[in-house]
């Protein structure tokens, strides 16, 4: 510890400290030739028979000024300057490896931020904790590929161990869930993502993502609007007028505000909508994956897309559960 | 020409330290004087090479067992000089008794009375 404190004072006084040490050196070199000289040596020769005898001057100098500092510490600001000046010297090389690393890092950043608000993050919803996601499963039977839906489009996850689960159900199932699920969930609703979408808004045409809603989709899931009215359940029947909801960001970026949106007509896939409303900022809808721009209420598919199965969504009726159980 | 020159044993590892400490026990001297004490004391045995023996008295000064100091030599002119410290002295004691065991250890080993259980 002594010598720590030592080196610390030493560091101030460095170059002080090597004047010294050539002093040093040269009273030695000084000292031995006069001895040399007392023995009967020529002035010339003496001098260099004491370089000889000292040795090689910079390393004495080298070895000696390795006791004053930390030698390890010292290395490692060396290799950093010479790192720097490497670099400095090849500067295309410089560009594209901090540019490998940065597109490295930048792209772990993303990923990771995307699977934060994929698997980490509550959805932005009213009490996302009590929302649970329907699937259907089927055991295996002997290695046959067994289903209760033919036809349908979405995720499926068939294992020859375990069976076959998905969350897609037909929308007759879902109907008649809907209306016996009274039980065990307070409301059940689905959604079905309607894929990219032909809309017109004033003059200018662009294709963006859908999503259809079934009728309690926004008062499942707790929201309010930040303009007009959400789809809500007489939206929902066959020969309802066609309406959809905007994401904010849409009605923000085609209309100038969430207000302005509301009562305009919009062509989608050209069937003419009206805007009866438009979502909170925020609100992507429940799968981060997607993010919805128009939210039509899943009979408007009979408009669009006669073809639509449902992944439902019920609200556990928390004092039901409990109850019962 | 080698036969002209007396042998010289080269330094053990460790041991310049100690000689240094020692030689330094009596009065402060400055390099060359450590340097010559040491090889005359030992008869010419011993010789301490320059590329030691500086870093070795800056290693002690580190350490705190030697301090140094600039003073005029007896031809007037300036030196470092290094004296012991307090420090300096104990770890001498230490170091020297640890050496005489070990000398002790290496003549038991080595003597001649050895060879006569052969």
């Amino acid at each position: 510890m002594i010598s720590f404190f030592r080196k610390l004072g030493w560091l101030v006084q460095r170059r002080s400290k090597e004047e010294q040490l050539a002093a040093e050196l040269q009273f030695h070199l000084d000292e031995e030739t006069e001895e040399h000289q007392a023995a009967g040596m020529p002035a010339q020769e003496a001098r260099g028979a004491a370089r000889r005898e000292l040795g090689n001057l910079g390393l004495v100098q080298e070895d000696t000024r390795s006791t004053w500092s930390w030698t390890l510490l010292e290395q490692i600001v060396q290799d950093l300057r010479y790192g720097a000046r490497t670099m400095l010297r090849n500067p295309a090389f410089t560009v594209l490896a901090s540019l490998s690393l940065a597109l490295g890092i930048g792209a772990n950043t993303a990923i990771y931020s995307f699977m934060d608000v994929l698997l980490m993050r509550p959805l932005p919803v009213r009490d996302p904790g009590s929302l649970v996601l329907l699937k259907w499963h089927i055991t295996a039977k002997n290695g046959t590929e067994d289903t209760v839906v033919h036809d349908a489009s979405g995720y499926f996850d068939a294992d020859p161990q375990t069976g076959t689960t998905s969350p897609i159900f037909p929308y007759p199932a879902f109907e008649v869930l809907r209306k016996s699920s009274g039980g065990a969930l307070s409301i059940l609703f689905a959604y079905h993502p309607a894929g990219k979408l032909n809309v017109l808004v004033g003059q200018q045409a662009e294709i963006t993502g859908g999503e259809y809603v079934s009728g309690d989709y926004f008062r499942g899931l707790g929201i309010a609007p930040a303009a007009g009215r959400l789809v809500a359940g007489d939206d929902d029947r066959a020969g309802a007028p066609a309406v959809v909801v905007l994401s904010y960001g849409f009605a923000q970026r085609r209309c100038g505000d969430a207000a302005s949106a509301v009562g305009q007509s919009v062509s989608i896939d050209s069937k003419l909508f009206t805007v009866i409303g438009v979502a909170p900022p925020g609100f992507f809808g429940v799968d981060p994956s997607k993010v919805p721009d128009l939210y039509l209420p899943f009979h408007a598919d009979l408009l669009l897309d006669p073809e639509k199965d449902p992944t439902p969504i019920g609200r556990y009726q928390g004092n039901t559960i409990t109850g019962q159980r | 020409m080698g036969s002209r020159l007396p042998a010289r044993i080269e330094l053990l590892q460790g041991t310049l330290d100690v000689l240094i400490l020692r030689t330094l026990l009596g009065e402060p001297k400055h390099g060359y004087a450590i340097a010559q004490h040491i090889q005359r004391t030992s008869e010419e045995l011993l010789q301490v090479e320059t590329g030691s023996l500086y870093p070795a008295l800056h290693r002690l000064e580190a350490k705190g067992w030697v301090a140094a100091s600039w003073e005029l030599s007896e031809k007037g002119k300036r030196a470092r000089y290094d004296r012991l410290t307090p420090r300096g002295r104990r770890q001498f004691v230490t170091e020297q008794s640890k050496w005489e065991m070990f000398s002790r250890a290496m003549g038991l080993l080595l003597s001649p009375v050895n060879q006569e259980f052969q």
